[in-house]
């Protein structure tokens, strides 16, 4: 009983071994082989026998590579170019359908490459950049999740700055919007308070002034080339004073060029951080590095050198501990972030403008690697199924002398072939279907998908790859074809397991096809669920215009002049649409507080969106100059602290932070107050002190047209300087919920790809069983069999696919969906039978229209001509 | 002459094919090697040393009669050449020419 070593640790070493010496040295090697059996076991002697034949390949052993050699697998190849060449040409129509398939999979994969490159650019300007690091920090309130920020407070900027680990330190703040004049121009721009050595760490090409000191002191500013151009035309801007934020006059000490497409910061200008500083100090305001104020600063380090990551990474673990101590319930815990990591990066909260979202671009990956590989399967698919073709060519192949493995890298080069041809279509494809995939909003990426030259490499690897993956099969089965019995008899062939492979293939198409109609079909429905989903209060005909600092009782009186306008209130914020603004709240017990979200509103706000009261009042209008103190609570705060029922409620007091006590005057029923995935949280409606920021407009009209007009030339009247911003409440929701928009359209666009390829496929198998067995119908026929019987026993193999796919399909997206996807919503539709049928049923229906005319022509055929021509 | 210096261990390999034989192959003297001086050698090093020493002209090769043992591949067995010996011998001398000039009472009463 004789044991082998591993047979395939065996080929490598007969591979790379010298003839000369391979005979003795393999037989030694089978002697210490047997003698490791008996003495350390079988395991091990394996494992020795794998490990010396990677430490046999050494110079004195390896077989010289003789010129010749190399010159006759070139010329080898070139023969099979040509023969795939050829081969192509012949069968057109199976090329074609192969070639259209993977052309249209491969656009996506370049779709992918394209995008990933572009995403790795981000930010790559910056010099310093692989020194540079964002702070960035967690914040977490009790029981709440987790909500990482790339914001944190400039306390951590403070503490980093005494670090000699660290070089330089940048502290931004961001929301630094507003107008600005000069003489006769108002410009509104928006930017950011930036500390000394902004231009410093980051490469901004600085056109004009010095950028050390830039932003030293207080009141100096730098412009973008663009805003200096709209303030000052063609003349220098170094050295004119802008008046501005904060009611600050500022120099302008530099000019900088537009920051470029691909950086994750964006501004008009910048303003010195000092002057921020000051103002707040001249305020009384001394919290600005108070650690919990973390919300609108952003914090960027500039290492000496990259190794001393850990010595901060530590220090801020220490920080974090010490100052997290004097918060009870909260904790905010800083951390380090590469700067080349912010785009292609993890999902944070306050992110500057430009971000990826992250999770977004994996779902993406895998979809197409999933749709590249269906196209694949059907390349497989085909080719196995006209190997019988093909045997004769093989036959005759083996006999003048190819080996197995020549045989084998024939049919791989052919599939390489075609994929390489693919290649070029699917490049044609990709121009055509980017303008589609740019159009797709949600991203908010400010990529153009250039298709720069050097693309090309990975471009064309990945074809190869493809292309490989797409003919390994087949040629593993064409190569095993024994030359004799290719030559005598072509049918007595059988084909290795071919049967239920091919099988497999088709299932795993049309499965794919099926769940992404599935997952397109329940993806849109809950994306119109959310729109139309019931508030609890009226958004119909409600326009929301910004005020942009007009004087709102001006323009709520000029509005609700023009007939059309039923009514106006105001607010500060648009709920429903995924803002928040909160506080925290505390009834009786001072140790009891918890977060409540609430909106500043007038005295019609509540009445105009037909909140339902279900006890007290609304609020009376609120005379000037006084402090209002009612609020009007949503059940959930009643429930929160136990105040009974909205009646009883009524005259009870609650504690808002920073703000006092106020008597609850009227409650009302609760409303669905963020977007659709979260539930509900105590919410509290009171009167504003300062001005409101937004109006609210119920408008009723049969002209809807003209009326916006007439809105628009009383917003000029009043204001010349800023652009009407009026939104339709209804549209404003649907766009909160664009994120879904966009994850329709891509899996409504995938399955329309997978659909496709599984349908060429299925064509191709039809097309070509329904050749192979001409005789077979033929004498079926002649025997008395109908014509519906014979397409129903033809059909029988791709028919049990196609159910098989569906009961799959169907299995994995209620998984996907019921478990991990719509479990995140508060409020969701229901999976119902015929969503999760729907993709059997297309299919069905798709496949029935392509099998069926090829099989009724078929299975009409006339018998007698068929036999004769046999 | 050049090259006509050996290693510890090629000296140890070329002792055990003196002693070996007929009989001296790649794993005959890896098990010669381990009676002797007990030290297991792996086989990828004993053929490395064989190889270099076939190189520096000390042993020639021959292969043998195919073996049902060893799926019918034949085995390289090895001899030492003249210059071979010739190494051996001066080697041997050398160390002798040493002991003699050591004085006795440095050994004395030492067991291995």
């Amino acid at each position: 009983m004789m044991t082998d070593p591993p047979r395939w640790a065996d080929r490598i070493l007969e591979w790379y071994c010298r003839d000369e010496i391979l005979e003795d040295l393999q037989g030694d090697l089978h002697e210490v082989f047997r003698k490791n059996i008996r003495e350390k076991g079988l395991l091990r002697a394996r494992l020795i026998y794998i490990v010396d034949v990677i430490k046999f390949f050494r110079f004195y052993t390896v077989k010289q590579f003789k010129p010749e050699s190399i010159m006759q697998a070139l010329i080898l190849l070139l023969s099979y170019w040509k023969t795939s060449l050829r081969n192509i040409t012949r069968t057109k129509l199976f090329s074609l359908i192969n070639l259209s398939g993977l052309a249209i999979s491969m656009s996506t994969g370049i779709l992918m490459i394209v995008l990933l490159a572009e995403i790795h650019q981000f930010d790559m300007m910056h010099e310093k950049r692989d020194r540079i690091f964002r702070v960035i920090n967690t914040f977490k309130n009790g029981n709440d999740a987790a909500e990482p920020c790339a914001s944190t407070s400039p306390l951590v900027a403070q503490k980093l700055a005494g670090l000699d680990a660290v070089d330089k330190v940048v502290l931004m703040r961001r929301n630094a919007s507003g107008d600005f004049q000069f003489e006769d121009k108002t410009i509104p721009l928006g930017g950011f308070w930036a500390s000394t050595d902004f231009l410093d760490v980051f490469s901004f090409e600085v056109l004009e002034g010095d950028p050390q000191t830039a932003l030293r002191d207080p009141n100096t500013i730098v412009l973008t080339e663009t805003t200096s151009q709209k303030l000052f035309g063609n003349v220098s801007a170094l050295g004119k004073s802008l008046h501005g934020l904060n009611d600050n006059l500022y120099t302008v000490t530099a000019v900088v060029k537009d920051p470029p497409l691909h950086s994750h910061l964006q501004f008009d200008f910048l303003a010195s951080f000092v002057t921020f500083e000051e103002n707040r100090r001249a305020q009384g305001d001394e919290s600005l590095y108070d650690w919990s104020n973390m919300w609108m600063y952003y914090t960027y380090i500039l290492l000496n050198d990259v190794a001393q990551k850990t010595r901060v990474d530590q220090f801020l673990e220490k920080i974090n501990q010490e100052e997290n101590k004097r918060y009870k319930n909260t904790s905010y815990s800083a951390s380090l972030q590469r700067l080349t990591e912010i785009v292609p990066g993890p999902n944070l909260s306050n992110q500057t403008r430009t971000r990826v979202n992250i999770n977004m671009i994996w779902i993406l990956l895998a979809l197409s690697v999933i749709v590249v590989l269906s196209a694949c399967f059907n390349y497989t698919n085909l080719s196995i199924a006209r190997s019988l073709g093909r045997a004769r060519e093989v036959g005759i192949r083996k006999v003048i002398g190819a080996t197995r493995g020549q045989v084998l890298t024939q049919f791989v080069m052919e599939a390489i072939v075609f994929s390489l041809f693919a290649m070029v279509l699917a490049l044609g494809l990709f121009f055509l279907i980017r303008p589609y995939f740019l159009s797709i909003g949600e991203f908010d990426l400010p990529v153009n998908l250039d298709f720069k030259i050097w693309y090309l490499v990975p471009v064309s690897a990945f074809a190869v790859m493809t292309g490989f993956l797409a003919g390994f099969l087949p040629s593993l089965v064409l190569s095993k074809i024994k030359a004799i019995i290719a030559l005598k008899d072509v049918t007595r062939i059988r084909l290795f397991s071919g049967i239920n492979l091919r099988i497999v293939l088709m299932v795993f198409q049309f499965t794919i096809a099926m769940a992404m109609i599935i997952a397109t079909i329940i993806s849109y429905r809950q994306y119109r669920f959310a729109v139309n989903f019931d508030l609890g209060y009226d958004t119909e005909n409600v326009l929301n215009i910004e005020a942009q600092g007009n004087d709102s009782r001006k323009l709520a009186l000029e509005f609700s002049r023009i007939p059309g306008v039923q009514a106006v209130s105001r607010s500060i914020m648009i709920p429903s649409t995924g803002d928040s603004w909160g506080n925290y709240v505390k009834h009786i017990d001072p140790a009891d507080s918890t977060i409540y979200n609430y909106n500043l509103v007038d005295e019609n706000y509540l009445t105009l969106h037909n909140f339902t009261f279900l006890a007290g009042r609304n609020f009376k209008e609120l005379p000037e100059g006084s402090v209002p103190k009612e609020i009007i609570v949503n059940e959930e705060m009643l429930r929160r602290f136990d105040l009974g029922d909205p009646i009883e409620a009524i005259g009870k007091q609650l504690t808002l932070l920073d703000e006092g006590a106020y008597q609850i005057t009227g409650v009302v029923a609760d409303f669905q107050f963020k977007t659709i995935d979260s539930g509900n949280r105590p919410f509290v409606f009171k009167q504003s002190t300062e001005d409101y920021a937004i109006l609210n407009l119920k408008l009723r009209s049969n002209d809807m047209q003209q009326l916006m007009g007439q809105l628009q030339d009383t917003w000029k009247r009043i204001d010349q300087v800023h652009p009407f911003e009026a939104e339709f409440f209804d549209d404003r929701i649907e766009e909160a919920y664009a994120e879904y928009t966009s994850i329709i359209k891509i899996v409504g666009f995938l399955s329309l790809l997978s659909i496709s390829i599984s349908v060429l496929g299925l064509l191709g198998m039809t097309i070509f069983l329904t050749q192979s067995r001409l005789r077979e119908i033929s004498i079926r026929k002649i025997l008395g069999a109908s014509e519906s019987s014979l397409a129903l026993h033809l059909s029988r193999t791709f028919l049990s696919a196609i159910i098989i796919s569906g009961l799959i399909a169907a299995g994995l997206t209620y998984y996907f969906f019921e478990v991990r996807f719509l479990s995140n919503f508060a409020h969701r539709i229901n999976i119902g039978i015929l969503d999760l049928g729907s993709g059997l049923i297309i299919i069905s229906l798709i496949a029935l229209c392509t099998m069926g005319w090829h099989l009724i022509k078929v299975v009409r055929a006339n018998p007698a001509t068929i036999l004769r021509s046999e | 002459m050049k090259g006509s210096n050996i290693g510890e261990f090629e000296e140890l390999v070329l002792l055990c094919i003196a002693s070996l034989g007929e009989e001296a192959y790649s794993v005959s003297i890896c098990d010669e090697l381990l009676r002797v001086t007990g030290r297991e050698s792996k086989l990828g090093v004993v053929h490395s040393v064989l190889n270099r020493l076939n190189e520096k002209g000390m042993v020639k090769s021959h292969l043998g009669e195919p073996t049902q043992e060893r799926g019918g591949r034949r085995k390289r067995f090895f001899e030492v050449t003249h210059a071979g010996k010739v190494a051996l011998l001066k080697v041997k001398e050398q160390r002798e020419r040493l002991w003699q000039s050591i004085p006795p009472l440095i050994f004395e009463g030492i067991k291995i």
